[in-house]
């Protein structure tokens, strides 16, 4: 009968319907630290703990898989002392977390941890209105903050208001190749270095070393390199509001200067080596594979180069500007811990965000992964089991906070301000531009990159 | 009993009782009944492309005429987006210039390489299935972010490449990190997956009888003047096809730019069209700029296809 097909045919229809649905919620269930996409598992599922109501908490950090390896430690070891608390752990590398954050963003869908790189995406983020302030919870205690160090701690802060809680910061610093300074005869610089002792440092090092190898990478596209430049002459990269340019074509026309002299000298890595190892990872950097003597990066990560190489190595200061408005001018780069404002679990969210700061067993497997930990009891506990070169850094950024201008958050629009920088500082690697055209060039992509903001 | 009998016609007089509206529905009724199980068994591929295809495309149309850079509402601002990519962007031309070499190179470059083989495959050689299998590998893996990420090493400056051309002399250098070659790597990735088009060709070659060869012979034909005047005429149809698919899929390439320089690579010499588009809606949070420059694709893309289309007639030998 007619009627009996169509039934059969309706059937099979929503059973297809069914199947395709069903296979992809069976992929949900394994959180593990590998799953890139973000999964819809903040509801609240019913539990066999009979104490408290299950509750699922979702946690976003980025990095690679040894850095997985350590939040997956500290983060097995909440649960194990919070059995009601559940943690999905979203990760994905740097170069990817924001793009994924801000589709995450957008779908109305963002984890209730957030990992945040106040420098860098701190103002944008405030600005577009989605972090949830954190003076409250510091206010009545459930963030403690009384150990802590005060400059570490406003490195939080954007227009006044608490964002986010350090897990630890770092700065911009040099990595030096102890072996290859020693067979070149030349002696490690001390911590009062300036630009001209810097490039004198350099260029004595490199007249020892074989051809092929370079004294130093080039800090003519470090993003930190021109920030601290700015800093060191008392301005910003841009206004606080990001309306304007902090810096002036004079600043910027010597900044080219200096790091194009040492390049024509043969001292930095030439351009299409520099091309070739941006954003590799450290196994794959010019340090590792001995073209260079020293490398610019960041303070955290000298240890993480210790892993690779046989040889010893050590980390000095960024230079000094003798004649600037500061001497040193590092930006303290805080990577922390914020809390989406339309997280349903707030609360426990906040716990897991106090207990991964303060409480010494978690700081330990951290071990200082960020940079420098602003609990100053966790960082006492820390001395004896932390690697050499990062007590240095502790050292370190103890005078930084001496005779660097305060923490300054970029503003909204900085990333493109500073790839217009690079991007302009390439040309004048490869040869295609002068300096001053490339600062022409450059304050003409600032106009437009402000313009259509 | 048949399963779908045609159902019976409404009588005349109803109809004309009634007038136009009435002859329309009972027409529309009729549609439905005799297509309603067909509906149903669509439906699944129906809604799936209304949701992530057809819908997607027309916010997509609508956020290219505003400001959205995903955390706040978009903000109306009429052809701006349109008019600033052609007068105030300079990556963005530089980025139609790197896509156009790169398609109008690389296109012509990969389906000569194709045909050639597939020619030379044609000769009823032993091993031709082997051969023909090897050969349409790349055409799997190419677009892939492992071979990119492979061609990236190949292609170092301490890479199997250099290792390679050291032995003819040529000096070693960073092929990927000099403009005036990262280019010309990713050109290389293109024509390497040759495969494809080179299957539908060899098809092609297999069609075209071999009288025509044998008669050509007898009339003095050298193999020059039968490959024109006999195999190239013969395989325009295939000729047509690939160059417009490969065409298409050209202009869309993205995996091979992106993981060689995310970022445009060296002094944007590989930013192609859709990592401009990409850098731009993620990285900068322009979505409805990225908007606009995505329906632009539309119709650079569609522009180079209906030039093919009505071309054709010119060129493309049909066999009647």
């Amino acid at each position: 009968m007619r009627g009996k097909r169509k039934w059969i045919a309706l059937l099979v229809a929503v059973f297809m319907l069914l199947l395709t649905a069903c296979g992809g919620a069976s992929k949900n269930e394994s959180a593990s630290s590998n799953n890139a996409s973000s999964n819809n598992n903040s509801s609240q599922g019913t539990s066999s703990q009979s104490e408290q109501s299950q509750v699922t908490l979702r946690v976003a950090w980025w990095g690679n898989e040894s850095r997985a390896k350590i939040y997956n430690e500290i983060l097995d070891l909440y649960e194990q002392l919070n059995p009601h608390v559940k943690i999905v752990r979203e990760t994905a590398n740097y170069g990817d977390y924001y793009t994924k954050l801000a589709a995450q963003f957008a779908g109305s869908n963002p984890p209730d941890l957030i990992g945040m790189h106040m420098l860098n995406y701190g103002g944008e983020y405030v600005a577009k209105g989605v972090l949830e302030p954190l003076d409250p919870y510091i206010e009545n205690g459930a963030i403690q903050t009384a150990d802590w160090d005060p400059a570490i701690l406003e490195s939080g802060r954007v227009d006044g208001t608490m964002y986010g809680i350090s897990k630890g910061v770092t700065f911009t610093s040099i990595v030096v190749n102890k072996r290859m300074l020693a067979e070149a005869g030349v002696s490690l610089p001390d911590h009062t270095m300036n630009y001209e002792e810097y490039a004198e440092f350099v260029r004595k090092l490199q007249s020892k070393l074989p051809s092929g190898v370079y004294a130093s990478s080039d800090g003519i596209q470090w993003e930190h390199a021109i920030d601290t430049w700015v800093r060191q002459k008392g301005k910003n990269l841009m206004s606080p509001d990001g309306s304007q340019v902090g810096f002036t074509k004079e600043d910027l026309k010597e900044f080219y200067q200096y790091w194009d002299n040492l390049a024509k000298e043969g001292v930095v890595t030439p351009a299409s080596i520099t091309a070739e190892y941006k954003n590799q990872p450290q196994e794959n950097s010019t340090l590792v594979k001995g073209i260079t003597a020293t490398l610019i990066t960041n303070l955290n990560q000298a240890k993480i180069y210790t892993n690779y190489t046989d040889d010893e190595l050590d980390v000095i200061r960024w230079p000094l500007m003798a004649d600037g408005a500061y001497k040193g001018g590092e930006n303290l780069q805080s990577s922390a811990w914020s809390i989406s404002k339309s997280s349903k679990n707030k609360e426990e969210a906040v716990k897991l965000l106090n207990w991964f700061v303060n409480d010494i067993e978690a700081g330990k497997i951290f071990k200082a992964e960020l940079g420098i930990p602003g609990n100053l009891k966790v960082q006492e506990a820390l001395k004896d089991i932390l690697h050499p070169l990062d007590v240095k850094g502790f050292e370190l950024q103890a005078e930084a906070s001496n005779d660097a201008p305060p923490v300054m958050v970029r503003a909204p629009g900085s990333p493109q301000i500073i790839e217009a920088v690079f991007s302009f500082g390439e040309q004048i690697a490869f040869g295609r531009m002068s300096v001053d055209e490339a600062v022409e060039g450059a304050f003409a992509e600032f106009d437009r990159i402000l313009k259509t903001r | 009993m048949p399963p779908f009998t045609r159902g019976v016609p409404a009588s005349p007089s109803s109809g004309s009782q009634v007038g136009g509206r009435g002859a329309f529905m009972s027409i529309i009724s009729r549609w439905w009944r005799r297509n309603k199980v067909a509906l149903l068994f669509l439906s699944p591929w129906l809604l799936g492309l209304l949701t992530l295809s057809l819908i997607p495309m027309m916010v997509s149309l609508y956020l290219s005429f505003t400001n959205y850079n995903l955390f706040q509402s978009p903000d109306w601002v009429g052809w701006n987006n349109y008019i600033n990519l052609f007068t105030n962007d300079t990556r963005y031309i530089k980025a139609l210039e790197v896509t156009f070499i790169y398609v109008f190179v690389g296109v012509p470059l990969q389906l000569t390489l194709a045909l050639a083989l597939a020619m030379f495959l044609n000769r009823g050689l032993a091993g031709l299935e082997l051969f023909r299998g090897i050969f349409y590998i790349p055409s799997l893996l190419g677009p892939s972010v492992a071979i990119a990420l492979l061609w990236r090493k190949v292609f170092g400056s301490d890479g199997l490449f250099n290792q390679l051309v050291s032995n003819f002399g040529i000096e070693p250098r960073s092929w990927i990190g000099d403009p005036d070659t990262s280019l010309l790597t990713l050109i290389l990735l293109h024509v390497w997956q040759f495969g494809s088009p080179m299957v539908i060709f060899l098809a092609g070659l297999r069609q075209i009888p071999k009288e025509y060869y044998e008669a050509a012979s007898i009339d003095g034909a050298g193999r020059v003047g039968s490959f024109f005047r006999i195999t190239i005429p013969m395989l325009t149809p295939i000729l047509f096809f690939n160059l417009v698919m490969q065409i298409i899929n050209a202009f869309q390439a993205f995996t091979s730019a992106f993981i060689v320089g995310g970022n445009g690579g060296v002094l944007d010499s590989t930013l192609f069209y859709t990592l401009y588009l990409f850098i731009a809606g993620f990285n900068n949070f322009q979505m409805g700029y990225a908007s606009a420059m995505a329906w632009i694709l539309l119709l650079i893309i569609g522009f180079f296809t209906a030039l093919f289309f009505l071309s054709s007639k010119k060129w493309v030998h049909y066999e009647t």
